[in-house]
């Protein structure tokens, strides 16, 4: 009996971690009050290559999300998919030949969530857990995930 | 100090091997770090981009409604893409190249790099939306041709190092030996000379301006050396010769300053012995005219005035040695002559025993000489050089040679010869040789005397058991007549 109950615990304990590790998304997010309602692959990698994407006559704009490293990972493999080094060379040849400044980068996912929030010309992504509740923003697409 | 141990070649060479094995592994790894992340970046980049095209063909396209369509696709992918396993997930099925490795049975989805996990595959799943449906694309790109090429590249360039490596070193030998083949040469010529040999000269055949220079430089140092040695060299011979004749001159000032005061002595003797004979030879002469011829003391008196006569002899010669017979009359002589007279007249005293020669030159100067003492002299040798010979066979010559600006007498025996310390005395008046009462010790220095006051000089050379010859310089008179064999006279007159 004692041994079924630590078996039930156990149990329980790991379907509470499971879902952390296993469920793990990266979604992209724009404000609740955006009239986006989706993005397909080559508009979000134009989107955060520093193209111009417009929805409903509305020029939208990207923030960058690097509040963990993984996150850059997963943005430099599926959402630009291109490598750091190649990135970066991107980015400077934007700044440096066309005047464009570089997307705002966000240390943490919070700030960001409030920043996409605020306003509904802004894209972002985040973990699906740090948004799972948050009514003022709206999942576009799964990125990414486990 | 510092070891002395390593030549220049081998220090530079070996720090050439030094520098090198520290910084070409900095650089093998500096430049495989470079080469490794380069083909990493390019790597990365073409799988990502290839499977995100991949992604957004099945995303935009129509590839997705058709399985054949979508295979074909990913075929695309295994013979362009260089992946090594393309899957489309839809739902609860997936659709599979067969070109893939069936090797692969998991696909991970945290593969965001080269060399991650042990698979050797790098995988890249990428979402694919469409209105209504969700899929998944996996694509799994082979990571060993690129670690091969990283393999590769790194292979060449540490083929390449080493390569740089030993020409490297061979180039240090090489320029290193050629340098020091000036210093060795320097080297080698600056130990001759400091051993002594200054004849070599400090040449080197070099392009290096230092070394030629310190070449010039030392060839200057080295001449200067020589010429101060040759200074020195100089001024030590030339004081060892002025040492010599100054000991030389100062051993005949001595000689001269003892045969002066000796003669000096011996004549104020002689002249006042002189001056008590002079009455006895007066007195017993008028005692003798005196007597009646048949007188019995008149053998007396003629014995007394013998014995008067033969110490007045001696006072003479005495009076000859030491100067005091006044000035001597001295005329141009022509000794040829007197030298024949003297031979002919000593021949018939000496005894068969000894051979006289005689070695005149056909043709002698005059000198300035009184012809009676110039006679003395050569009888005085004569008789000396038959004493020397002591009465066995022997051999007499007597030389006049024309020796300028000289006339040399000699006078050569084959006797006994004379030790250093006989020599030193043989002038000395009363010095013999020979027993108490068979002579009186004033040959010699009759001799000496007459040639001193002739302005000629008289020298010895002498050996014990190998002769004596007695050789006299008469100064020659300038210009004036030389004497032939037939007695004519040639040239001008007499000057002095």
């Amino acid at each position: 009996m004692k041994s079924l109950a630590a078996a039930a615990f156990l149990v329980l304990l790991l379907g509470r971690a499971a879902p952390a590790i296993a469920g793990e998304e990266l979604v992209l997010i724009v404000s609740a009050h955006s009239d986006v309602d989706q993005l397909d692959s080559p508009l979000v990698r134009r989107l955060f290559l520093g193209l111009t994407v417009t929805q409903h006559g509305t020029r939208l704009r990207p923030v960058l999300n690097e509040a963990d490293p993984k996150i850059k990972d997963l943005f430099l493999q599926n959402i630009v998919s291109m490598s750091d080094s190649t990135y970066d060379r991107y980015v400077l040849r934007l700044t440096l030949l066309q005047g464009r400044t570089q997307p705002p980068v966000y240390k943490s996912s919070a700030v960001l969530v409030n920043a996409v929030a605020a306003d509904p010309t802004v894209v972002g992504y985040v973990w699906a857990k740090d948004v799972a509740r948050d009514v003022r923003v709206k999942v576009l697409r799964v990125v990414w995930h486990d | 100090m510092a070891r002395l141990s390593a030549s220049f070649a081998r220090f530079v060479t070996l720090w050439v091997v030094a520098v090198h094995l520290v910084l070409l592994p900095a650089l093998y790894f500096g430049v495989g770090y470079v080469i490794r992340k380069s083909h990493q970046e390019l790597f990365v980049q073409h799988a990502r981009t290839f499977a995100r095209v991949l992604a957004d063909e099945f995303e935009v396209g129509a590839a997705l409604d058709s399985q054949a369509k979508t295979s074909d696709l990913l075929d695309l992918a295994i013979i362009h893409g260089e992946a090594l396993h393309a899957e489309v997930v839809i739902g609860d099925h997936s659709i599979r190249s067969d070109l893939g490795s069936p090797d692969i049975k998991v696909v991970s989805r945290t593969d965001f790099g080269f060399e991650q996990g042990d698979d050797q595959v790098y995988f890249v799943v990428l979402p694919i939306q469409r209105p209504g449906r969700s899929a998944e694309l996996r694509v799994g790109f082979d990571e060993r041709p690129t670690q091969a090429r990283i393999q590769l590249a790194l292979n060449r360039m540490l083929l390449l190092l080493a390569a740089y490596l030993g020409t490297a070193i061979a180039v240090a030998a090489y320029l290193s030996n050629r340098l020091s083949r000036p210093i060795r040469r320097l080297q080698d010529v600056s130990r001759s000379i400091a051993s002594g040999d200054y004849a070599q000269a400090l040449q080197v055949s070099t392009g290096v301006r230092e070394l030629h220079d310190l070449a010039t430089d030392l060839e200057a140092m080295r001449r200067e050396l020589v010429g101060v040695n040759d200074h020195l060299r100089r001024e030590i011979l030339e004081k060892e010769i002025s040492e010599g004749r100054r000991d030389e001159l100062q051993k005949q000032l001595r000689h001269r300053q003892r045969l002066e005061t000796v003669g000096t002595l011996a004549g104020g003797i002689a002249h006042e012995f002189n001056n008590v004979l002079v009455p006895i030879i007066l007195f017993t002469e008028a005692a003798m005219q005196d007597l009646p011829r048949d007188s019995a003391s008149r053998g007396d008196l003629e014995r007394v005035m013998a014995s008067a006569r033969r110490a007045r002899n001696v006072v003479h010669k005495i009076l000859t040695f030491s100067h005091v017979l006044g000035d001597t009359a001295l005329a141009p002589t022509d000794l040829r002559s007197v030298v024949s007279e003297s031979i002919t007249l000593f021949s018939a005293l000496a005894p068969p025993s000894i051979e006289i020669r005689s070695e005149i030159d056909a043709e002698v100067p005059l000198v300035r000489a009184d012809t009676t003492l110039a006679g003395d002299v050569i009888v005085n040798l004569c008789t000396n050089a038959y004493q020397a010979m002591q009465g066995q066979n022997g051999v007499l010559t007597v030389g006049l040679k024309n020796s300028p600006p000289h006339v040399e007498l000699w006078v050569t025996d084959t006797g006994n010869g004379m030790d250093q310390s006989t020599v030193d005395r043989i002038f000395e008046p009363f010095f013999t040789t020979r027993p108490v009462g068979q002579g009186t010790g004033l040959g010699l220095a009759v001799v000496h005397g007459i040639v001193e006051s002739f302005g000629a000089a008289i020298a010895v050379e002498t050996r014990p058991g190998a002769g004596t010859t007695f050789r006299i310089l008469f100064p020659a008179i300038k210009d004036g007549p030389t004497i032939k064999d037939d007695g004519r006279a040639e040239g001008t007159a007499p000057s002095n």
